[in-house]
Parts: C-alpha cells; sequence; structure tokens
C-alpha cells in the first residue's frame, strides 16, 4: 500500500501546473466553505447575543391572556408584577428582573410622523438589558425620550428637540404627548435604532394610566438551559406565559436554519465544481499514463491494483486540496475574525434581516474544517472512481499499443 | 519443458475486417534456451509473444508454462503468473518516467512482496551494475541514452530471476552497435541467470546471436 501512495505521489507531482490548479479549485472551494460557515457562525452569535441584550432577554413572563397575535393590545397588560418579580427573583438562577411596558405610538416632529414601539424601562432595565451602554449622547432623563440614532437622522432630529408622541391609553384613549428628546442611542440592534423610543418607566405608566406592564423580563446564569430553567420558572409564575429566547426569536432561529441549508447547497455546489476539475484531472492521467498502465499490467499489477493507484491520486490530491484549503480559510478568515466586517458601512442601517449592525466578526468553527476536509477527500475519491473504474476495463495489450 | 503453445490461433477484428494473426502455432520452448522470433514486420512476432505473455488472449489453443495451462486462468491468476514468471523487455523500454532507475527495478521485487527493503536494494544494485549502470540509479529514464534505458529495462525484466523473459523488439529503437551491446548483455544474462529468452526481432545482425531461431511469416512458423 505505501508503494501505491509513493507511486500516487509521485503521479501527481507529474503535471505540476494541472496538478496545482486542480488543488486551488478545491482549497478554493473549501476555504470559501470555512469562511462562509465561520462568518455565519459570528453573525449567529452576535444575532444572538443582540436579540437577548435588546429584545428578549433570556425569558419573559407575560399575561395569561397575551395575544401572540396582538402584542401590542391594550389586553395584555400584567397585573401585581411587583409580587410575581419578587418570586422570580428567589429563583437562584435569576440574576436580574426588568419590568418594561412596550406600547405602540406615533412620533410626530411636526413635520414628519413614524410610527414606533415605546418603551417604558425600570430602573432594574440594566441588570437585563444592555440599552444603557449603547447611549451616545445625553441620558435618560424623568420626562425625556431616548431614541434610536437611525430613527432621530431620518426624521431630523437631535438631543434637546421636541416631539409628539401619541397613543392610545390602557382605556383606550387617545392621547398625545410632547417630550424632550434627552438622549440618543445607537445599539448593535437595528430593530432598537430604527424603531424605537424609550422613557422611564413611571412616565409611561403614567402616561399610560396604569400600574401595570406588559411583560418582566429575565436575565439567568446560562442563557442556553432552556429547558432545565423553564419548567421552575413555570413553576414559580403560575397561570403566567414564560416565552423563552429561543421561543421569542423562533424568526430568527429559522432564518438560521435556512442559512445552514444554503451552506450545505453552497457547498455541494463547489465540491461538484471541484469534482468536475478532478474527473478531468484523473481521465487526462489516464489517458497520459496509457502506456504505462499497460506496462504495469505487464509486470503484474493487477486491474485493482491499477485502479487504487488512482484512487490514491484521487485521495492525495483531495487531502492536499482540503488542507491547503484549511490553510486559505484560516487566513480569510482571521481577518473577518480579528478585523471584522463592517455591515453598517457596507449596508447603512438597512434591515438585512438579522439583528445585527456595526462591526461583526467571525468564529472559529471546528466543525466545518472537519466538514470541509471529509468532503474533499471523499469527493475526490469519488470524482477518481470512473477514471479508476476505466482503468481496470483497460487491456494490457490495448494499453500497450497505444502510440504517446 | 519450459513452455509449450499448442495450435495457437488469434485473429484481430478491425472492423468488418479480421486479419489472421496467429494461425496454428506450435512451438516449445526448454529452460534457460535463447531464441529469437524472426520475421518481417506484421507478421505475428509481437502477437506470439504477448499471448505466451499474457497480455493478449488467443482465440484457441493451449499454453503451457511450467505444466500450468494459461489459457483458461483469470485475470487475476495471470497477473501473478507475470509477476512471477515473466519478465518483459518492450521496445520502446516502457520505463515510468517519474520514477528513478532504481525505482523503475525495484517495482517488480515490490510487487512479489517477498523481500525486505534491504534486500530488494541489494538485488537491485547487484542487478545494475550487472548491467552496467552503475552510479546511475538516481536518474530518471529520460535523463539516460537509449541503450542505457533498454539496460534499465533488462534489469527490470531480470531482476525478480523469472523463468521466461519475452523481448518484443528490444534492439528496434536502438543504432547497430547499442543493439548488439544489448543482444550481447541479454546472452550473457542467459547464461548467468538460467532464465528463458524469447525475443522478436528483423534484424539480421541481432538474429545471429541467438541460439534458436523460430521465422514467422503471416501467422505461421516457417520449418
Amino acid at each position: 500500500m505505501m508503494y501505491l501512495f509513493k507511486l500516487a505521489f509521485k503521479n501527481i507531482l507529474r503535471s505540476k501546473i494541472r496538478t496545482m490548479l486542480t488543488f486551488l479549485i478545491l482549497s478554493f472551494g473549501v476555504a470559501l466553505y470555512i469562511l462562509l460557515a465561520c462568518l455565519m457562525a459570528g453573525f449567529d452569535k452576535v444575532s444572538i447575543k443582540n436579540v437577548i441584550d435588546f429584545e428578549t432577554g433570556h425569558y419573559k413572563l407575560r399575561s395569561p391572556g397575551f395575544d401572540e397575535d396582538h402584542p401590542y393590545d391594550l389586553k395584555n397588560y400584567l397585573g401585581n408584577s411587583q409580587a410575581l418579580k419578587a418570586r422570580v427573583l428567589k429563583l437562584g438562577f435569576v440574576q436580574g428582573a426588568a419590568e418594561r411596558v412596550q406600547f405602540l405610538a406615533e412620533l410626530d416632529n411636526s413635520i414628519d410622523s413614524a410610527p414606533v414601539v415605546a418603551v417604558g424601562i425600570g430602573p432594574q432595565d440594566n441588570q437585563v438589558f444592555s440599552l444603557e451602554q449603547y447611549i451616545i449622547e445625553g441620558r435618560l432623563e424623568p420626562g425625556g425620550l431616548l431614541m434610536g440614532k437611525s430613527l432621530a437622522q431620518d426624521m431630523g432630529l437631535q438631543k434637546d428637540d421636541l416631539v409628539y408622541l401619541t397613543f392610545r391609553d390602557q382605556q383606550g384613549m387617545y392621547t398625545s404627548t410632547e417630550m424632550l428628546i434627552t438622549g440618543i442611542v445607537n445599539s448593535a440592534n437595528p430593530q432598537v435604532n430604527n424603531s424605537m423610543v424609550f422613557m422611564n418607566l413611571e412616565d409611561a405608566q403614567q402616561q399610560l394610566n396604569t400600574t401595570q406592564v406588559t411583560d418582566i423580563t429575565l436575565k439567568t446564569d446560562a442563557f442556553f438551559k432552556v429547558k432545565e430553567y423553564e419548567p421552575q420558572i413555570k413553576a414559580a409564575a403560575p397561570n403566567i406565559k414564560v416565552y423563552s429566547w429561543k421561543k421569542l426569536s423562533e424568526d430568527f432561529t429559522a432564518m438560521m436554519t435556512m442559512k445552514r441549508k444554503f451552506q450545505g447547497i453552497f457547498l455541494l455546489m463547489i465540491m461538484v465544481i471541484a469534482v468536475v476539475g478532478i474527473v478531468n484531472t484523473m481521465l487526462m492521467s489516464v489517458y497520459e499514463k496509457k502506456t504505462e498502465i499497460g506496462t504495469m499490467k505487464a509486470l503484474g499489477f493487477t486491474d485493482q491494483e491499477v485502479s487504487n493507484l488512482f484512487l490514491v491520486e484521487g485521495f492525495l490530491i483531495g487531502l492536499a486540496g482540503g488542507l491547503m484549503g484549511l490553510i486559505l480559510g484560516t487566513l480569510f478568515n482571521s481577518w473577518f475574525y480579528f478585523v471584522g466586517m463592517d455591515i453598517t458601512a457596507m449596508m447603512g442601517d438597512q434591515d438585512i434581516g438579522m439583528p445585527i449592525m456595526g462591526v461583526v466578526r467571525s468564529a472559529w468553527i471546528a466543525d466545518a474544517y472537519i466538514k470541509a476536509l471529509l468532503f474533499a477527500t471523499i469527493a475526490s475519491i469519488a470524482a477518481s472512481y470512473y477514471p479508476a473504474k476505466k482503468v481496470t476495463k483497460m487491456e494490457a495489450m490495448e494499453c500497450l499499443r497505444t502510440v504517446q | 519443458m519450459l513452455l509449450q503453445v499448442k495450435n495457437l490461433n488469434k485473429t484481430y477484428h478491425s472492423g468488418k475486417v479480421d486479419v489472421k494473426a496467429l494461425s496454428n502455432i506450435n512451438l516449445n520452448l526448454e529452460p534457460a534456451e535463447f531464441t529469437a522470433i524472426a520475421g518481417p514486420s506484421g507478421s505475428g512476432k509481437t502477437t506470439l509473444l504477448n499471448c505466451i505473455g499474457t497480455i493478449d488472449r488467443a482465440e484457441s489453443g493451449e499454453i503451457f508454462l511450467d505444466n500450468v495451462e494459461l489459457m483458461g486462468k483469470s485475470g487475476n491468476e495471470l497477473a501473478r503468473l507475470r509477476k512471477e514468471y515473466f519478465g518483459f523487455i518492450f521496445q520502446t523500454y516502457n520505463l515510468i518516467p517519474v520514477l528513478t532507475v532504481f525505482e523503475n527495478v525495484e517495482m517488480p521485487l515490490k510487487l512479489l512482496r517477498k523481500y525486505s527493503s534491504s534486500e530488494i536494494k541489494n538485488k537491485v544494485l547487484a542487478m545494475l551494475s550487472q548491467v552496467g549502470l552503475d552510479g546511475l540509479e538516481n536518474r530518471r529514464p529520460l535523463e539516460l541514452s537509449g541503450g542505457q534505458q533498454q539496460r534499465v529495462s533488462i534489469a527490470r525484466a531480470l531482476v525478480k530471476h523469472p523463468k521466461m523473459v519475452l523481448a518484443d523488439e528490444p534492439t528496434a529503437n536502438l543504432d547497430s552497435k547499442t543493439g548488439e551491446e544489448i543482444v550481447d548483455l541479454m546472452k550473457s544474462l542467459n547464461e548467468k541467470e538460467g532464465a528463458s529468452f524469447l525475443f522478436s526481432t528483423h534484424d539480421q545482425l541481432i538474429m545471429k546471436h541467438a541460439k534458436r531461431l523460430i521465422k514467422i511469416r503471416d501467422g505461421m512458423i516457417e520449418q
């Protein structure tokens, strides 16, 4: 077997340019796949973080009658939130609980208006959400409004400007109130930047004419322990709807699944191109080595041994191309891991369907490396199968008669 | 008796045309013979050698090597027989260009899988010395002259000490002087190694070196 490897190795070095081109196609494909997988994983990681930090927390507690199809319905208010909050905070793994009241409103600057989600945030909000860390100007003051940077830019607003906020209170009465913009937030979540305004919980409750909240958001010590923590939270909050971040970001996780499928299709396409290249290389090799094949058969190589030689050549091309691809992929990915990609610079504030903004960095995914190397090697062996099979059908005499 | 060929027939089919390449060939060969098959181009010399060497299949007849019938064997069995019993020398040398002289000569021994690396090394170097290629073991075939390449081919054929060496026009691509040197070398190896040589030629100068001459014309042996 070692002798076959030695022969195969010498054979693939015979046509250096052709071998190099095949290596390049294969390694470039592998590198692209690795880059794509690592970039997507990086995007997913940041997206999950942004969803949790700005929207869902780890769990949300909502009223028993919460209508998922109409999340801002006035009937969705949660009563007796203080007692509920105290109960869930007794659970050892709950690190923070934030009450919020969320409602739909129309923001008016006397020239333009825009629909927004208005959010009243309590003093413990920063135990759960990261909003405070992303305030780039001013702060949230009593009676004031904090708004997203993109929304402010779109409406030509800045700090210390006055705006009108129109909404229905809990009794369904239309209310319009003038508010001062006391801060601007530029978060990593486009939804916060583009369509949300924040005010103090007390102010919001006063405007809405209620003492209730729409939800209590929890932060636990481990976001991934959904199966373990959810039943305990439900037990501590009977008759209350408990939503994990996974449930709340179903649309987004469905998109992640789609992306993974797309990755699979991409890998398949790359490998089809590589396989065609390898089949071509191996067929050329078979044709060029016809006399040698005949000589080897005359010397006593069995059909299977000669065929194995071509399979080993395919394996070596796949392995070497795959390894080269891993190195190239690592180099490409290093740039995106250490420097990152500025999504906002590329796409502006557009919603790209993922809760990400600013510089996003890729991740390192061992799984992608293993998959790419295995796939490249197996595909390469498979691509060599037909030429190898062709060799077994060739008679020694027919090969020796070939004039080359 | 080393080789017995009985009533061997072979026809090539080319489209609608059938060409009778061998017609009722009968031939016996003893061990350590040095026999030439002579005849003009297209007379069937190469076909006969190829059928004896089992790299071509005859339509009918029998071939016995050491009393073993070859005609009914499977492809793998024939490959094993070629590996163990036959050495081949080709007109165009047929060396593997990516391998060195040493690696080309060691190939049949590697294939036999019965010698250690050091045994192989000793056998190959000894054989290269016998064919006068000392010091050239690391050269590639294309770095050698035609005569030197044919010597490598001879070394490759003989390194495993086969019972029979089949050489198809071994001197056809060489000048007369080199051709005679090659035949002299084959003859001396035939005497030293005891392998039976059967080679084809249409060169009168080469024929005279043969201990036995078989003439063939239109696929038939001339008595």
